[in-house]
């Protein structure tokens, strides 16, 4: 019980070959599937890395499509607002324009209209002046004469307002 | 009590089952026997656990000894430290030698650990691999100069330690195994039922075997672990 043997040296050599097949057996299969498996679990990590990279890659490129979209839009709309406003600008001016011109025609119309009154106006009562001073002078009629002609004279102007 | 010691006497005797023909016949003891014996039963176990091993859908088989692996590898790792992976599979080999052989009495077998010369085996490998690991990890000539750290006057001391640690390895497993088995022998002996040594059984051919196992796989560590840090 307390002496030392050969059986020493027997668990010695004993305790190696355990070892050495507890590696071969146990150990290095096991740690063959679970290197295996960590490195599989790293190549995909790697990959979903590079996946990512290109998600963020592509939500960069949309981010910026989507800004210069919004600059493009903002453009358009600024040019199409100037546009617009070139063209109300030009229409208010034509319209203004041909007011005038309508306004300045209607005045010259009504100027010469009134002129044309005035001069038939005038023309008339010379008319009628004449023939009351021939009338007068012909027949000699007296007050009831020139009261006829005064009538007359009146109810001509009246018609000629 | 005379029947007592007797029966402790002839448990303690190792006894040499057969002896090589060669320098007058060297002697085979029940120890060596029945180490083969767990040496057998834990490389079949290893090798039917290891069969067919596949990397995606695996069998329940191939998750439990990845499991057991995994957390052997990782118990035995936080006592020896990263720096000393390449000493886990044979720190883990001898947990699982000398805990099957501390609780290997439940199935009628002699416990190897009961033999001094397979407790002196453990321990001389233990520290034939601390020394070797110091001088592979620093170099000789700093291996030798630790031997007078902290200061030149203690080296006479850390020489000393060189054979202390084995011995202490050796003498604390075979002590404790010795004790546990002449407790058991006491309390059978004392006790007529059977209820009281099945308990007691609980505590000292399991737990105890299972923890002096973990002892002696934990104080090789830790001196391997000083040694290469």
């Amino acid at each position: 019980m307390l002496k030392l043997d050969w059986n020493l040296l027997f668990t010695v050599i004993n305790l190696l070959i355990l070892a050495a097949a507890m590696w071969h057996f146990l150990f290095k299969p096991v740690r063959k599937i679970l290197d295996a498996r960590r490195a599989e679990a790293d190549r995909e990590a790697a990959l979903l890395r590079v996946k990512s990279q290109e998600a963020d890659a592509a939500k960069a490129r949309y981010e910026k499509c989507l800004s210069d979209t919004e600059e493009e839009r903002r453009q358009i709309l600024q040019k199409a607002r100037k546009q617009a406003d070139d063209e109300y600008k030009k229409i208010v001016s034509n319209a203004r324009t041909t007011a005038r011109k309508i306004e300045a025609d209607a005045t010259a119309d009504a100027a010469r209209s009134k002129e044309r009154i005035l001069a038939d106006a005038e023309q008339e009562i010379a008319d009628m002046i004449a023939l009351a001073t021939e009338k007068n002078m012909g027949d000699g009629g007296g007050a009831r004469v020139d009261h006829a002609l005064y009538d007359e004279f009146l109810s001509k102007v009246e018609e000629t307002k | 009590m005379d029947q007592l010691s007797e029966i402790i006497n002839e448990e303690l005797q190792v006894k040499t089952v057969f002896r090589i023909p060669i320098f007058g016949g060297i002697p085979v003891s029940e120890s060596v026997v029945v180490t083969w014996i767990i040496m057998a039963v834990m490389i079949l176990g290893a090798f039917l656990l290891t069969r067919n091993l596949k990397l995606h859908n695996i069998s329940r088989r191939q998750a439990f000894v990845e499991w057991i692996v995994t957390k052997l590898t990782d118990l035995v790792e936080g006592m020896v430290g990263e720096k000393g992976r390449a000493f886990i599979p044979y720190l883990i080999t001898v947990l699982l030698y000398v805990g099957l052989a501390n609780i290997i009495g439940i199935f009628g077998f002699k416990s190897p650990t009961k033999d001094l010369n397979v407790t002196a085996a453990l321990a001389l490998m233990s520290i034939i691999l601390v020394e070797a690991a110091g001088i592979y990890y620093l170099g000789m000539r700093k291996w030798l100069h630790k031997f007078t750290e902290p200061i030149a006057v203690v080296t006479p001391i850390n020489i000393l330690e060189v054979f202390t640690r084995p011995l202490s390895l050796c003498m604390r497993l075979f002590g404790n195994v010795l004790g546990a088995f002449v407790i058991m022998e006491l309390i059978k002996t004392i006790t007529h039922n059977i209820l009281l040594p099945a308990v007691f059984c609980l505590y000292f051919d399991l737990f105890d075997g299972l923890l002096q196992a973990y002892v002696f796989v934990f104080l090789t560590s830790l001196y391997i672990r000083e040694e290469i840090e």
